[in-house]
C-alpha cells in the first residue's frame, strides 16, 4: 500500500465540522498482524479466521433460525425455504464485493469506510449515521427475539406471569444489563463467543438431523402434510425474502472489524463468504424442516418460538430444552454482536468529523467507549419499546441494503477508475455482473417491504444527509485514507 | 563470541503507570533495549480508537523512558502498540527487533550479583553468552544454580553448570566472580525464587514454547513475584530471521 509522499494528500485545512475538528488521518501500513499508523504507533491485529467467522456467524444466526421460521411460514407457506434462499443469494452477491473492499481497505467501520472514500463524504455520511441505526434496529429485533424466548421459558417453567406481557419488560431488561456489560466488562469473551457459536451450531445441526428422519418417517410419528410449495404465491415469497433478510446482515458486521483481522487479505473473504454460506444452508434446511413437519399453516399460529414446539415433537421435553437454550444464547449472542458493531460504527464516522469527537471518547476506568455504547444503548432500548418485532426487521435491513447497493457502486466506481492506492488482495470474480447484480438486489429487495419500513428508513437517510449538510458539509473524506 | 547483538526487550504498559527503576536501566546499560510501550485494551474498544485519545500521552511517557536508557548509552528503540493480546504484541515485537531477551522489571538496589538458573531444558551456552554480555566488563558476581530432583541428579546438574563455567570463562567473566551450586529439591521454583532474595537480578532461559507461559505462567510469577530485582528471560533461539544474525 502506498502512503509515502505520493499518496493521498491530508485533507485541506479548512475543512473541519462545525466543531472544528477534522476527519484523524492516519496513513495506515497494514501487514499480516498489525496496523501501523502515521509509521509510527502500530495497532495489533487479533482476531484470526475462526473469530471472524464466529463473528459473523454469531451475529446473523439468532434470527434466522430462532425467531423468523413462524413467522415466515405464516408469510409465504412452504416457499418460506424460498425466500430464505433468495436472501442468501442476495448476501452472497453482496459479501463478494465486500470482501475485495475490504482487502482493499481492511479498516475499522467497514462498509461506511469503503463507501465514504469511494464515493465522498456524503454519501459516507447518510450511510455511516444510517448504519449505526440499522445496527440500532437490528439489535432491538434481537433483544425483542430473546424477550419472546425469556418469556417461552418463564412459561414452561410454570412461573405465573398473571397475564402480562414480560417481552418487552424481559428485553429491555437485558439490554440495559448488555450495554453494562460492555461499558463496565473487561474480560475478555472472545473465547466464549467462539463457544457459544460452537454450541448453537451443534444444537442446529442435531435439530436437522432429527428432523430429517422424522420427516422420512424413521421417528416419531409424522403427519402428513399435502401443501403446495407457493401456497401464499410468488409475491409473498419476495415480501417474505425482505424481511427475513435481517438474518443475513452479520456478514458485514465483520468487516466493522476489518481493523482488527489477522491477514485480512485472506481472512476478510473467507470469513465474510463463509459466515453467509454457512448460516444460508443452515436457514434453508431448518426451514424446509420445519415446514415438512408441521405445515406452515400450524407453524405461522405458533410464532416467534415456533422451533421450540418443532423440536418438541421431534425430540419430546430435551428437544425443546435444547431450542429454549439455544434460542437464549443465540439472541443474546447476536444482540451483544449488535451493541458492539454500534459503537464501532459511531467510533468511525466521529472519527471522520461527521460526529463529534466526543462520541469516540474512551472510558479512563474501563478502557471501554462508553459515549458510544450509549449512544447505541440509548436508542436500542427506545425501539425495544415499540416491541414490533416485523418492523425493527425491516428497517435494520433497509439501512443495511442501502449501504450494501451502494459497497457494490463503490467497487464499480473504484474499479472503473483506480486510484493508486486500490490495490486488494482479493479480487470479485465476475465482475462487473457480481457487483452490478448486487446493488440491484439489494436496492430491489427494499421495494418489497411494507410502507411503514420503507418511510421510517428514507426518513432516517434524509435525516443523517440533513445532519452532514449542517454539521459536516467542508469534510472531503474521498480517497483520504 | 558476540555473533548475536543481545537485545533485549523492556515492555511496559506505558499507560497503566509502569516505570522503569533506575537500577534497572543500570543492569542493561552494556546491551542495546527495545523499549516496547504498549496498552491492552477490551475487545469492546478498537485499537484506533485508543490509539485517537492516548497516542500523544503514550508516546510522551515513552519517550521519557527511552531517554533514561538513552542517557547511560546503549542504542535504544522505541516501539508503541495498542492491543487486545499482549502475548502476541510480546512476541510479534520481540520477533521483529530481533530481541534476544526479555525484561521483566523489578526494582533493584544495585546490581553486584547475579543468580543464573539453568536447567537441562533450556541452552545453557546461550544463557552464558548473554549474561557474560551482560556484565560487560563490569564487577558483577555471578551465581549459577541447578536445582536437580534428587541425588541421583546432582553429578548431570554440575556438568551443565561446568559447561556453563567454562562458557563464560571464555567470553571473559573472570573465573573469582562465578559461584556453581547443585541443590537438591522438589520445588525449583520455589528453591530459585529464595536464591533470588540475595541476588540483584536473574537471568533464566525461557523454557515453554510460548513466551506468555514462562512470563505470565507460574514459574516466572512466581520467581518474579518472590525475587526482589528484576528477571531477564534470554529468549530460546528462533527458527529462520527471528533471533537476529547467526
Amino acid at each position: 500500500m502506498v502512503d509515502s509522499p505520493g499518496g493521498p494528500a491530508p485533507p485541506p485545512t479548512e475543512a473541519t465540522n462545525r466543531d472544528g475538528e477534522r476527519p484523524a488521518v492516519e496513513r495506515p501500513e497494514t501487514t499480516e498482524e498489525v496496523t501501523v499508523v502515521d509509521e509510527r504507533t502500530e495497532l495489533e491485529r487479533t482476531i484470526g479466521l475462526t473469530g471472524g467467522i464466529a463473528i459473523g456467524v454469531g451475529t446473523m444466526i439468532g434470527a434466522g433460525i430462532f425467531v423468523f421460521p413462524g413467522i415466515a411460514a405464516g408469510r409465504a407457506g412452504p416457499a418460506a425455504a424460498g425466500s430464505f434462499a433468495i436472501g442468501a443469494v442476495i448476501a452472497l452477491l453482496v459479501a463478494l464485493p465486500t470482501s475485495e473492499l475490504a482487502t482493499a481497505m481492511p479498516r475499522s467501520g467497514g462498509g461506511y469506510y469503503f463507501i465514504s472514500r469511494g464515493m465522498g463524504s456524503l454519501f459516507g455520511a447518510v450511510v455511516g449515521l444510517s448504519l449505526w441505526f440499522g445496527l440500532v434496529f437490528a439489535s432491538a429485533f434481537y433483544l425483542v427475539g430473546f424477550g419472546f424466548y425469556a418469556e417461552a421459558v418463564l412459561v414452561r417453567l410454570g412461573v405465573a406471569l398473571g397475564g402480562f406481557d414480560v417481552v418487552v419488560p424481559l428485553a429491555l431488561l437485558f439490554g440495559v444489563f448488555l450495554t453494562v456489560l460492555n461499558v463496565t466488562g473487561t474480560e475478555n469473551a472472545a473465547k466464549l463467543q467462539n463457544g457459544v457459536v460452537g454450541v448453537l451450531l451443534a444444537i442446529i445441526v442435531a435439530f436437522l438431523v432429527f428432523g430429517g428422519l422424522s420427516i422420512f418417517g424413521l421417528i416419531g410419528e409424522p403427519e402428513p402434510i399435502g401443501e403446495s410449495f407457493l401456497s401464499k404465491g410468488a409475491f409473498s415469497v419476495l415480501t417474505t425474502a425482505a424481511l427475513v433478510f435481517t438474518s443475513y446482515l452479520g456478514f458485514a458486521q465483520v468487516a466493522t472489524v476489518a481493523g482488527e483481522i489477522k491477514d485480512p487479505g485472506r481472512n476478510l473473504p473467507l470469513a465474510m463468504v463463509g459466515s453467509v454460506l454457512i448460516v444460508g444452508v443452515l436457514y434453508v434446511a431448518t426451514i424446509f424442516v420445519a415446514v415438512s413437519a408441521f405445515g406452515s399453516e400450524r407453524l405461522a399460529t405458533l410464532g416467534e418460538t415456533a422451533m421450540v414446539t418443532v423440536a418438541e415433537s421431534f425430540l419430546g421435553s430435551l428437544g425443546a430444552f435444547a431450542i429454549l437454550f439455544g434460542g437464549l444464547l443465540a439472541t443474546v449472542s447476536s444482540a451483544n454482536a449488535s451493541i458492539l458493531s454500534t459503537s464501532r460504527a459511531i467510533y468511525a464516522v466521529s472519527k471522520d468529523a461527521l460526529l463529534p469527537r466526543f462520541a469516540s471518547r474512551i472510558n479512563l476506568e474501563y478502557g471501554t467507549p462508553h459515549v458510544a455504547l450509549g449512544m447505541a444503548g440509548g436508542p436500542i432500548l427506545a425501539l425495544v419499546l415499540l416491541g414490533e418485532v416485523a418492523v425493527l426487521a425491516e428497517v435494520a435491513s433497509f439501512l443495511h441494503l442501502v449501504m450494501y447497493g451502494l459497497m457494490c457502486i463503490a467497487l464499480i466506481a473504484l474499479r472503473r477508475d483506480e486510484p493508486a492506492w486500490y490495490d486488494p488482495d482479493f479480487r470479485v470474480p465476475g465482475y462487473p455482473v457480481v457487483p452490478a447484480l448486487g446493488a440491484l438486489a439489494s436496492f430491489a429487495l427494499i421495494g418489497f417491504m411494507q410502507l411503514t419500513s420503507q418511510l421510517i428508513g428514507f426518513a432516517i437517510m434524509l435525516l443523517s444527509a440533513g445532519w452532514y449538510y449542517y454539521y459536516a458539509r467542508d469534510v472531503t473524506l474521498r480517497g483520504v485514507l | 563470541m558476540s555473533d548475536p547483538d543481545w537485545t533485549v526487550l523492556v515492555p511496559i504498559e506505558v499507560l497503566e503507570g509502569e516505570t522503569i527503576p533506575e537500577s534497572v536501566v543500570d543492569v542493561l546499560t552494556t546491551l542495546p533495549v527495545v523499549v516496547l510501550g504498549y496498552h491492552v485494551l477490551p475487545e469492546q474498544t478498537p485499537p484506533g480508537q485508543a490509539r485517537l485519545q492516548f497516542e500523544t500521552q503514550a508516546q510522551t511517557k515513552l519517550d521519557e523512558l527511552a531517554a533514561a536508557f538513552r542517557e547511560t548509552g546503549g542504542p535504544v528503540e522505541t516501539r508503541l502498540v495498542f492491543t487486545h493480546d499482549e502475548e502476541q504484541t510480546l512476541d510479534r515485537v520481540a520477533d521483529e527487533t530481533g530481541c534476544d531477551a526479555i525484561l521483566v522489571p523489578n526494582p533493584a538496589p544495585e546490581v553486584e550479583r547475579l543468580l543464573v538458573p539453568l536447567s537441562g531444558e533450556v541452552n545453557g551456552s546461550r544463557i552464558a553468552e548473554f549474561v557474560a554480555a551482560l556484565i560487560g566488563d563490569r564487577d558483577i558476581a555471578v551465581t549459577l544454580l541447578h536445582v536437580a530432583d534428587d541425588e541421583a541428579e546432582t553429578s548431570a546438574g554440575r556438568s551443565i553448570l561446568s559447561d556453563a563455567a567454562a562458557h563464560l570463562r571464555d567470553s571473559g567473566v573472570p573465573d573469582a566472580a562465578i559461584t556453581s551450586e547443585v541443590t537438591v529439591s522438589q520445588a525449583p521454583i520455589r528453591t530459585i525464587a529464595t536464591a533470588a532474595v540475595d541476588h540483584h537480578a536473574v537471568v533464566m532461559g525461557e523454557s515453554e514454547p510460548s513466551l506468555r507461559s514462562f512470563l505470565f505462567g507460574d514459574t516466572s510469577e512466581q520467581v518474579a513475584a518472590q525475587s526482589v530485582g528484576p528477571v531477564v528471560v534470554v529468549r530460546r533461539e528462533r527458527d529462520g530471521d527471528g533471533s537476529g544474525e547467526t
